[in-house]
């Protein structure tokens, strides 16, 4: 079957040739001639010929054909009619922008526009071939490609060297070998093999126990129960969830523009470890992370379970603040499709989003059939702030206690609010009532809003003592340049009290310069602004001055020689008799009422404030995507433009892969259950095959596709094509078992190799792609930590819990003034500690941690100076290495040689080697150092090793 | 114990070796004159283990050998700086006279600048009264006032200028280059981003994605400011240069036992040679980032010493210096303080007068070193601000129009290019899109933007994308 682009047919300018009569072709050719053809040879030959080295938008304007047919956004122009005609907009820059140079000039736009409302005469009548034009996908022959063909269980191949293997992968193994007359080398070492065990299977060093008793055991049994051992632990599920959740690019924040944390996103990675440590069936884990939230189920915590895994699809980088959320909306689609392509299938599926895939063969059609799927499931959910898109989340289930608790306790606390309410209105009455707050009520009150100020003066409500809608203040600012002045009339003549009001607290200024204008003359005060006031917290007598009815009473506040900010609130003239009056009307009785008002009202807060702080957890959430409010097909967007719609297409699957019966999708369901079961399928040629290949990579070093996450045309062809259909026949045979899959290859004798060079082999295979050796591995980012750790005995192996709990909305703001992220430090494993994207701590970054906005099945193994700066003089290096010579120390042990073998088990998790042994005696004899200080130096440089950085 | 076994004479040889090369750079720091002791600590002699550059660069002669970006992050208005509207300032308070984009705050109502132009120079080209130090060096400024590119938010257009995506993660113009070129002087990164912000992607603006890990920019400082002035690891806690360097020398030797009992292993040398190349750069790099080995008028030049200019001064005269001992591409950031949706006034004025001065003090410096020939210097924010009111006193953001400008070697200088329209608010005239900016900036340094590729995931990826075009109109 061949699968056509959606074009014009030629056809239609067949249709349409006739229909231009004749002496108008004469006319129009001759003005195509003169202002049409130089323009298409200047302006737009370049890229839409059949010159062009690289054809652009599928248009070519060389020919008559061509302009009818047009490109990937259909015909370039329909004769007659210029508002209808692409090529015209694009010209007007109205849709696209062309020529990309600069906008022609309007007349000749205007010719343009003539000549198509003539009916676009064009003597260029032939069809002119691009070399450079998009070909069709044909999927019979795509089909044929290795990775598309389903795995199949293949016959042990017989070998020459009969006694070599010891499992069936050695004679898939050595077969190759011997037909390039090649042999392996000897095994490894014991201790070399007891070390690659440990870290390959819990990315821990063996310890000095297992050692022991391993190292000088002459029974196969003891190394086989030491793998076992490994196998079964939980560290086992710590090492290779990790390896899962840099496929699932897990991330503890969104990264991108807006840095918002994921405060849910642990569960994900402890879900993971236990999927592991629990050898769930790999075909059931994949189903659930496409598809868990779907799923039915017997409990509540599988289907807990279940809708955690569903974060795998949640964890891709968005632009959340993208203002055009259409586009936002594609671009979450893409990249889980990406995700999803790449993590289970080795297929780049994003390649298809704007053309059909230049290398696989993946069309447009399909990449849009899965979008389809992922536009009807809900990822995004409504906005965090103006622009800024929000995402899902799904309530988990809770223990019948834990939901009765939170019911419990949101009743209380509405009560207990309910009532603090009430009282704190109650109260507010009493004190109206009361002499004091008549307080206010005496004389004339002026508020900061009745004075006349000069300069610029800060409106504010930040302290809540005030009077009228607020306080100003000089923000420090210009001191000398602001005054505030006050200015009335009083009632009649005689003494007055003046009183300003402003809320005193520290900062404020002690020396408030303020002039009073009286019926004497003048008088200053300096007011103390960095205390309360005396009366209501709100009011400070300045003193008391004689006014005169006809004369202006004016006070004018400044912020001269001020020592700090300087407040104004309110001005208050009472007359000395009003105060006399007052003061008798005190009343007790109210006073006291206050007073046992004010006590209830401070026990509610305390009650309040205790059950808050005995709160129970608040109802578990999954980072969790769900079905959308609408289902439906979508359209191919042509270029991948999310405003330039195509043709429907109905949801599915890649055509190019056949599994027989395909599930099928309901009308009312987004399909994506259909999506999971079909990639989990064991008829998939893929997905298991994918899988086993990435285990096989981590233990032997090297993938049998070494493209780990490219199974297309652009990645590498596999190594050994039957070992690699035969492991995941087993695989699928053996319930999709990773714990099985992990024993086999650990115990073949491929995977026990000694990993030192060997020039004659060298010579012939210098990349050990038939595996004479064993592959020299780096330890890992978090390897090297735990290791720091476990040497001076600080690890702590406890599984842990939500790792970002402190952090806010976002991780970081976008403001020029952020602190960055605060992190508490804890001793448990690397894979716990939080990965907050755009803020990886440096041992990440440095020593090639998987870069959590990518799915990535293989890690780089660089080797950079950085790396050799963070060993030599990072802080975390230093203090480790002092403290595991002082465990050296604190043992007692009586001669160096003890001393020094123990150095090297703590450190590498084997004895030292004579010649090490050697060094190490030299260098402690020169240094000039302090013992114990020279047993850091020495502790330090063995860290930062090429034995303790690499895995023989 | 043996003392005269093979490794440990060996061993030994390193330690004098290294010894030599201290004495011989510590001859050339004592040497005299600042360019020259800079100069003289360039170190040239192994290749850095795991690079691995494309073949066949440059694709045709450079006109420049480094790049320094003056990153005014947060969008600096353009109609208030460089690009003069008579219309603007007469129709102020009027309506805008059409649509503007979806998604904006900003009002339909114009507000003029409230600043005075003037011209300057030969050039006879506009400035506003803001950057007065600048527009004395109007004459040596290529202004393009036509820009445009993608995203209404900053995130988006942050992402756009440095990455050229708006939406997904890509290596950064520095990480390109860095990838391209590789060092020009192996004791120092290829790339540094003084300043970097946190925020609006953060390490993504100046990240490698996924190019190799090598070619992502190593920082000094953060959010716009230069702070300690320091590589991170870059110095030892220990003090004691002798117990530091007789650390190292056991860990050589510890590696080269390796190579000694398991034979050659490429990783393990490469990672000796790792351990040559950090311990010169610990060397080399303190000297260059020590900015009091500058004399007292240099740094006047740059204000610092004033509290207005001093941090981004420090920033700048830093960026010359780096790119003096050989770094490709250096950034500096503002930090995101040119974001005014209000408080234009206020905003502009304090961001005009902390980089005004050192930004002309870079050229002056650049130039008097004959430097500025073969470095080009790049201005701009990721986006500008509208000519329309938001608020009583802001401009919201604009990348439908907003002007960049770029100075030195291969382009020409005191011209301007392309125009916006009546009112400053869409680029209109010979338009020049991010993607061409970036196919301009590698057109300069001797790269085809369309050949620099690296294959990921199935595809060929390159800055530009599928688009750009190298904007010729403004080349020498």
């Amino acid at each position: 079957m061949k699968i056509f682009l959606p074009r014009v047919v030629l056809t239609i300018a067949l249709l349409f040739a006739p229909a231009v009569d004749a002496r108008a072709n004469d006319e129009g050719i001759e003005f195509f001639e003169n202002k049409i053809r130089p323009v298409l040879v200047q302006h737009c030959y370049e890229c839409h010929s059949a010159d062009s080295t690289s054809l652009k938008g599928g248009l070519l304007v060389d020919s008559q054909p061509g302009l009818l047919q047009g490109g990937d956004s259909g015909p370039a122009l329909v004769a007659h009619k210029p508002a209808e005609s692409v090529l015209l907009e694009a010209l007007k820059f109205e849709s696209f922008e062309m020529p990309p140079e600069g906008k022609l000039p309007d007349e000749v736009i205007a010719d343009f526009e003539k000549w198509i409302a003539m009916g676009a005469p064009d003597p260029r009548k032939e069809m002119v071939v691009s070399e450079y034009a998009p070909r069709e996908i044909d999927l019979e022959a795509g089909r044929q490609f290795w990775a598309f063909q389903p795995p199949e269980e293949h016959v042990v191949p017989e070998v020459s060297q009969k006694d070599w293997p010891r499992h069936w992968i050695d004679h898939f193994i050595l077969k190759r070998l011997e037909e390039q007359k090649l042999t392996p080398v000897n095994d490894a070492e014991r201790g070399i093999l007891i070390r690659r065990l440990a870290y390959d299977l819990t990315g821990l060093p063996p310890s000095p126990e297992q050692m022991e008793r391993v190292l000088y055991a002459t029974d196969d049994q003891v190394l086989e129960s030491y793998i076992d051992e490994l196998i079964d632990s939980q560290q086992f599920g710590e090492h290779w969830g990790r390896h899962w959740l840099d496929v699932a690019r897990y991330a503890d924040s969104n990264g991108g523009d807006f840095n918002a944390t994921f405060h849910n996103a642990w569960r994900y990675r402890n879900m993971v470890i236990e999927a592991f440590r629990n050898d769930l069936p790999f075909n059931e884990f994949v189903i659930r992370q496409i598809a868990g939230d779907l799923l039915d189920t017997e409990h509540d915590a599988e289907r807990a379970d279940n809708l955690v895994a569903t974060g795998f699809l949640m964890f891709g980088a968005k632009m959340l603040s993208e203002r055009d959320k259409e586009k936002l909306r594609m671009d979450v689609v893409d990249e889980q499709l990406n995700s999803i392509g790449k993590a289970f299938m080795g297929m780049t599926l994003g390649c298809a989003r704007c053309h059909d895939h230049k290398f696989d063969p993946i069309p447009t059609t399909d990449y849009y059939a899965l979008a389809g799927i992922m536009r009807s499931t809900q990822t995004l959910d409504g906005e965090i702030q103006k622009y800024v898109s929000n995402w899902t989340r799904q309530p988990l289930p809770m223990t019948k206690e834990h939901s009765q608790s939170l019911k419990v306790y949101a009743a209380e606390k509405s009560r207990l609010e309910a009532s603090l309410k009430s009282i704190e209105s109650e109260l507010k009455k009493l004190q109206d009532q009361s002499s004091q707050s008549n307080i206010l009520n005496l004389g004339v009150v002026l508020d900061d809003a009745d004075a006349r100020v000069v300069g610029n003066w800060k409106h504010s409500t930040y302290s809540k003592n005030f009077i009228g809608k607020g306080y100003i203040h000089d923000d420090r600012q210009e001191r000398g340049k602001k005054k505030v002045i006050f200015e009335t009339n009083l009632p009649a003549d005689g003494e007055y009290e003046v009183r300003l009001a402003f809320p005193g607290s520290g900062g404020r200024a002690t020396n408030v310069p303020v002039k009073i204008v009286h019926a004497e003359g003048e008088s200053e005060v300096k007011v103390n602004q960095s205390k309360q006031a005396p009366i209501l917290t709100m009011l400070k007598p300045l003193g008391r001055f004689t006014f005169k009815k006809d004369q202006a009473a004016v006070v004018e506040i400044s912020n001269t020689g001020a020592n700090g900010y300087v407040i104004v609130d309110a001005l208050q003239i009472v007359s000395v008799d009003e105060l006399k009056e007052s003061a008798n009307k005190e009343n007790p009785e109210l006073a006291a009422e206050i007073e046992s008002t004010q006590q209830q009202l401070d026990s509610l807060k305390k009650d309040l404030k205790q059950i808050k702080e005995n709160a129970p957890p608040p109802a578990p959430r999954a980072l969790a995507v769900r079905e959308a409010e609408q289902q439906g097909d979508y359209f191919v967007c042509i270029r991948g433009e999310h405003r330039n719609l195509g043709e429907k297409v109905a949801r599915g699957f890649l055509s190019v892969v056949d599994i027989g019966e395909t599930p099928e999708i309901p009308k009312d369901r987004s399909g994506r259950l259909a999506l999971a079961k079909w990639v989990a399928d064991e008829r998939h040629p893929l997905t298991a095959r994918v899988y086993v290949n990435r285990v096989w990579q981590h233990l032997i070093g090297e993938g049998i596709v070494r493209s780990v996450d490219n199974f297309g045309t652009l990645g590498e062809r596999p190594t050994h094509p039957l070992l690699l259909d035969q492991l995941a026949v087993k695989f699928i045979e053996n319930n999709w078992s990773t714990k099985w899959l992990v024993k086999q290859i650990v115990s073949s004798r491929t995977y026990q190799l000694s990993s030192r060079h060997d020039e004659e082999r060298w010579q012939s295979d210098p990349e050990n792609r038939l595996l004479w050796r064993a592959h020299r591995k780096p330890l890992s980012a978090e390897s090297i930590r735990d290791t720091l750790l476990l040497a001076s005995n600080d690890l702590e192996l406890s599984m842990g819990g939500p790792p970002v709990d402190n952090l806010g909305t976002l991780v970081t703001q976008n403001k020029p003034d952020d602190a960055g992220v605060k992190l508490e430090s804890t001793n448990i494993r690397t894979v716990y500690q939080p990965v907050i994207r755009n803020e990886l701590p440096s041992l990440m970054r440095v020593f090639d941690f998987a870069d959590p906005d990518f799915v990535s099945g293989k890690r780089a193994h660089t080797t950079v100076p950085t790396q050799a700066l963070w060993m030599l003089n990072g802080p975390f290096v230093a203090e480790q290495a002092a403290k595991l010579s002082e465990r050296l120390f604190s043992k007692g042990y009586s001669t160096t040689d003890e001393r020094l073998e123990h150095l090297f088990i703590y450190a590498l998790g084997r004895p030292p080697s004579d010649l090490e042994t050697e060094l190490s005696k030299k260098f402690l004899s020169q240094s000039d150092a302090d013992e114990q200080g020279t047993w850091t130096d020495l502790a330090h440089a063995l860290f930062a090793s090429a034995a303790f950085r690499m895995l023989d | 114990m043996n003392f005269g076994s093979p490794l440990l004479q060996e061993n030994d040889l390193r330690l004098k070796v290294m010894q030599i090369h201290r004495r011989d750079s510590l001859k050339s720091m004592l040497a005299g004159g600042v360019g020259l002791s800079l100069a003289g600590l360039t170190g040239r002699t192994l290749e850095a283990s795991t690079s691995a550059n494309p073949v066949g660069l440059p694709h045709h002669e450079p006109k420049v050998k480094r790049v320094i970006f003056l990153f005014m992050h947060g969008g600096p208005s353009q109609v208030d700086l460089f690009d003069y509207k008579p219309e603007l300032q007469k129709r102020d308070g009027g309506e805008l006279p059409f649509e503007t984009p979806s998604n904006i705050d900003a009002q339909r109502k114009l507000m003029k600048s409230p600043w005075q132009f003037q011209q300057h120079g030969e050039s006879g080209q506009w400035v506003s009264e803001l950057l007065p130090y600048t527009a004395r060096k109007i004459d040596e400024l290529c202004v393009i006032k036509s820009m445009h590119s993608r995203g209404q938010s900053h995130g988006q257009a942050v992402s756009m200028l440095h990455t050229g995506s708006d939406n997904l993660v890509r290596p950064s113009v520095g990480a390109w280059v860095s990838y391209g070129l590789g060092k020009e002087n192996h004791d120092l990164p290829a790339f540094v981003s003084i300043g970097p912000s946190s925020g609006h992607g953060g390490p993504r603006n100046y990240g490698a994605a996924f190019l190799p890990a090598e070619h992502q920019a190593t920082t000094i400082g953060r959010q716009g400011k230069l702070g300690k002035a320091t590589i991170e690891h870059l110095q030892s806690q220990d003090k004691d240069t002798e117990r530091n360097e007789r650390r190292l020398s056991l860990i050589q030797a510890f590696n080269e036992s390796r190579l000694q009992e398991f034979g050659p292993d490429k990783r393990v040398s490469g990672m000796m040679e790792a351990y040559d190349l950090a311990s010169r750069m610990q060397r080399v790099a303190p000297q260059v980032l020590d900015l009091s080995q500058e004399s007292k008028s240099t740094q006047t030049l740059y204000g610092i010493g004033k509290s207005e200019t001093d941090n981004f001064g420090r920033q700048c005269l830093l960026g010359r210096r780096l790119l003096e001992a050989g770094v490709r591409y250096v950034e500096l950031s503002t930090g995101n303080v040119w974001d005014q949706h209000g408080g234009l006034k206020k905003g502009h004025e304090k961001n005009a007068l902390a980089t005004d001065q050192p930004i002309a003090a870079l050229l002056t410096d650049l130039k008097s070193r004959g430097m500025l020939d073969d470095t080009l210097v790049v201005w701009s924010g990721e986006f500008g601000r509208t000519p329309t009111v938001q608020g009583s006193n802001g401009r919201d953001h604009n990348p439908q129009g907003f002007c960049c400008w770029l100075a030195g070697g291969g382009v020409q200088s005191g011209i301007s290019h392309g125009a916006t329209d009546d009112f400053g608010y869409h680029a209109a005239v010979d338009r020049v899109h991010m993607h061409d900016l970036h196919a301009t900036i590698l057109h300069l340094l001797g790269i085809h933007h369309e050949q620099l590729t690296y294959r990921f995931a199935g595809r060929d990826f390159r800055l530009t994308d599928i688009a750009g075009r190298v904007v010729d109109e403004i080349l020498v």
